[in-house]
């Protein structure tokens, strides 16, 4: 089977659609080495400084550059080297870059994609948020939060195709994966040839009759682990990947919801105004005070830097697997 | 009254009218006084004419939309 | 050009009306005063040329031809505006006349000029992108990252600054050490000059200039213009931070008489020929009003409409 880790899948991605579109460029810092990284390394050798352009530090000025080129008929990429760093540029992206098409009654398209590698991995709070919640609240932004190499592939040919802003969210500590033997349902083939795939699809990655969890990113990979677990307790979870969370699949969560009676939400994010909210509330709005719901984020806190503090923080397996059983056990929230 | 405050419900005073009923007033004109939250302004006349009536004198506080005199072209 | 800026000066009158008669739904930011500017530097662009604008882009996207009608339907927020209503008067674009959509937070379409220019180069093209803004924006972070990233790459682009001496009440003095605008161009590296903003030849010639060598690769230029708005910031605002004795000074300094006086003194038109030019734009603002408020407010449900592009 032909196994890419993720970072190789998106490096693929940016390949195929650089080839196929001399409109695609790649702007950034440091994306001639291969950026923050390594996902645009051997790009500039192939396609040229023209086409993969370092940056000054300049997160407004590069944002601002990508929507002036993407609204005369460009392709841009541009990396954030920290999927921190997009608060330096939040203007651009919710005020213009999200807003452009409409304001102007679809006399310009904004077709940038803005890439973010985010989540916790022992840098401190400043280089390890998640910051995909803030921009749910933003009318005209996709978000696509792939946790696996297929997705990641399809996900990002699809971002840079589509003719909106795109805010493509990597996880760090997902780049080398590959597949797992353990986790089958992530292990997929990544085809040669260029491929999309859908917004607002989610994936159904283990079937279960007991309790629905939805999770993205490196939590659905815990989350899958936490599975493993309690089907040895005779705890059968269905885990629901949405992959992307704007456009959010709303139904085939609610499916699962009517079928489980129970939802619990895995986020790396803090709890209030995470994305999870979203999911919840739109359940809840359609199953009525008939399931159980719950949330599980990130701690109230900025992410801490010291090993045994972030542990703390961000949701491990052991934690997800309690808080899973406390759904089980007096049927609500533990 | 035009929308001079942030909002279509922010009320308005009127300060004083600087014209009295039978003067003429020419377009671009200063015609009265108001107050909002934030400022005093000069209204000035939209057209030339004479001012016919005066609905709402000076101390009263009006929305925007609100007739507060009639100008005869 | 005066005949663009005698266009500007009875729009912005129409729209005050407009506004006194509440029949504009939220506020305007007016350009008495400003009228070279924009008639002089927007002369100098091709219809291919791109303008980024500001919150008080009126006098330039008359300039670079955007219909009076369609600009007043839209400033009343009507179904037939230029925007179909979804922009209004600080949102507005035209892309048939090369206006981007305009932007009223300050300073965020610098650096997207710099994008719009860098589009342009990166195809063979030789069209050229002017961006607007006014002394405010000179502080502002994302005009340093972008005369920056701007000299740097060589980008097709001019910046013009209206310097109209205040960013809402606040004075250039009280914002920046350095008022001379044009030196904190020159820092980045950016060739920049200074002119009379009021005198339409002066900005035309020095806008031209700029246009030509964006025009012939030789990168970005940074023009400040100085200039004066008559009225306030916005229709809330009257004013009063600036003293009378300043106002009338720049009154005295109006660009419509200093033109039109140069005009009859070169013989380009007589007396007859101004008013017959004066009057026939008065006519055509007139008929933009008459069609702007015979349009319709949009329904409700359109502003469901363009939130995403269809891929």
């Amino acid at each position: 089977m032909r196994r890419l880790k993720i970072v190789e899948a998106l490096r693929e991605a940016l390949e195929q659609s650089m080839a196929v579109d001399p409109k695609v460029f790649l702007v950034g810092e440091d994306v001639r080495i291969g950026g923050g990284f390594a996902v645009s390394r051997g790009l500039v050798e192939r396609f040229g400084e023209h086409r993969v352009l370092d940056t000054p530090i300049s997160e407004i000025a590069f944002s601002g550059l990508a929507i002036g080129a993407a609204m005369s008929g460009m392709r841009p990429v541009v990396e954030f080297q920290f999927g921190d760093f997009v608060f330096c540029a939040m203007d651009q992206i919710v005020n213009q870059a999200a807003k452009l098409h409409y304001m102007s009654a679809g006399q310009v398209d904004v077709p940038v994609t803005f890439r973010l590698p985010v989540g916790a991995n022992r840098r401190g709070a400043q280089h390890a948020q998640c910051t995909e919640s803030l921009f749910l609240n933003v009318a005209g932004l996709r978000i696509l939060t792939p946790a696996t190499p297929y997705d990641a592939k399809g996900l990002l040919i699809a971002a840079i195709a589509d003719p909106n802003p795109v805010l493509f969210y990597e996880h760090k500590l997902l780049y080398p994966f590959a597949g797992s033997e353990i986790l089958k349902s992530l292990d997929r083939e990544v085809p040669a040839e260029p491929y999309t795939l859908p917004f607002g699809q989610a994936v159904v990655r283990r079937e279960g009759r007991d309790l629905t969890v939805v999770a993205t990113m490196l939590m659905l990979h815990r989350v899958l682990a936490a599975a493993e677990i309690l089907a040895r307790e005779g705890i059968e979870l269905e885990v629901i990947d949405p992959r992307t969370i704007a456009p959010l699949d709303r139904e085939t969560i609610c499916a699962s919801v009517g079928r489980t009676g129970r939802l619990l939400v895995v986020e790396e994010c803090p709890e209030q105004g995470g994305w999870g909210n979203e999911i919840i509330a739109s359940v809840a709005e359609k199953q009525g005070g008939s399931v159980k719901l719950r949330r599980l984020g990130t701690a109230p806190t900025p992410i801490p830097y010291t090993t045994s503090l972030e542990n703390w923080v961000v949701p491990d397996t052991g934690r997800i697997v309690e808080a899973c059983r406390a759904m089980l056990k007096n049927g609500g929230p533990g | 009254m035009p929308q001079f405050g942030e909002t279509s419900e922010e009320e308005i005073s009127i300060r004083c009218w600087l014209k009295s009923p039978g003067e003429e007033v020419a377009a671009g004109e200063a015609l009265l006084e108001i107050e909002t939250d934030k400022a005093t302004l000069t209204v000035e006349a939209a057209e030339s004419g004479r001012l016919a009536r005066i609905e709402k004198p000076a101390g009263e506080v009006v929305k925007p939309g609100v007739v507060i005199g009639y100008l005869e072209a | 050009m005066y005949r663009l800026m005698v266009r500007i000066r009875s729009f912005e009158h129409k729209v005050t009306q407009l506004f006194l008669k509440g029949l504009v739904p939220g506020t305007i930011h007016l350009s008495q005063g400003q009228e070279a500017v924009a008639a002089g530097a927007v002369s100098c662009l091709r219809k291919s040329d791109r303008v980024l604008l500001t919150h008080r882009p009126h006098g330039q996207a008359l300039a670079k031809g955007l219909e009076p009608k369609r600009l007043l339907a839209e400033i009343l927020g009507r179904a037939e505006g230029c925007c179909r209503g979804k922009g209004g008067s600080m949102h507005l674009a035209d892309l048939e006349h090369g206006i981007m959509p305009t932007m009223p937070i300050v300073g965020a379409g610098i650096p997207i000029a710099a994008g719009v220019a860098f589009a342009f180069r990166e195809s063979g093209s030789d069209a050229v992108v002017m961006g607007f803004f006014g002394d405010g924006a000179t502080n502002i972070g994302a005009f340093h990252e972008a005369m920056n990233l701007a000299a740097l790459w060589k980008l097709p682009v001019v910046y013009v600054c209206e310097n109209n001496l205040y960013a809402v009440s606040t004075s250039i003095r009280d914002s920046t050490l350095v008022p001379e605008l044009a030196e904190r161009a020159r820092v980045y590296g950016m060739p920049a000059a200074s002119v009379d903003g009021n005198d339409v030849e002066m900005v035309y010639a020095a806008a031209d200039e700029a246009v030509g060598r964006a025009r012939r690769g030789e990168g970005p230029s940074f023009l400040e213009c100085k200039t004066y708005r008559f009225s306030g910031h916005s229709r809330t605002d009257p004013g009063t931070y600036r003293c009378a004795e300043e106002i009338e000074e720049w009154k005295g300094r109006d660009p419509l008489p200093r033109c039109r006086a140069a005009i009859l003194s070169r013989g380009y038109l007589d007396e007859q020929g101004c008013r017959s030019l004066e009057a026939e734009e008065e006519r055509i603002v007139e008929a933009a009003a008459a069609f702007a408020m015979a349009s319709p407010q949009p329904e409700g449900s359109r502003a469901l409409d363009d939130v995403f592009a269809e891929g």
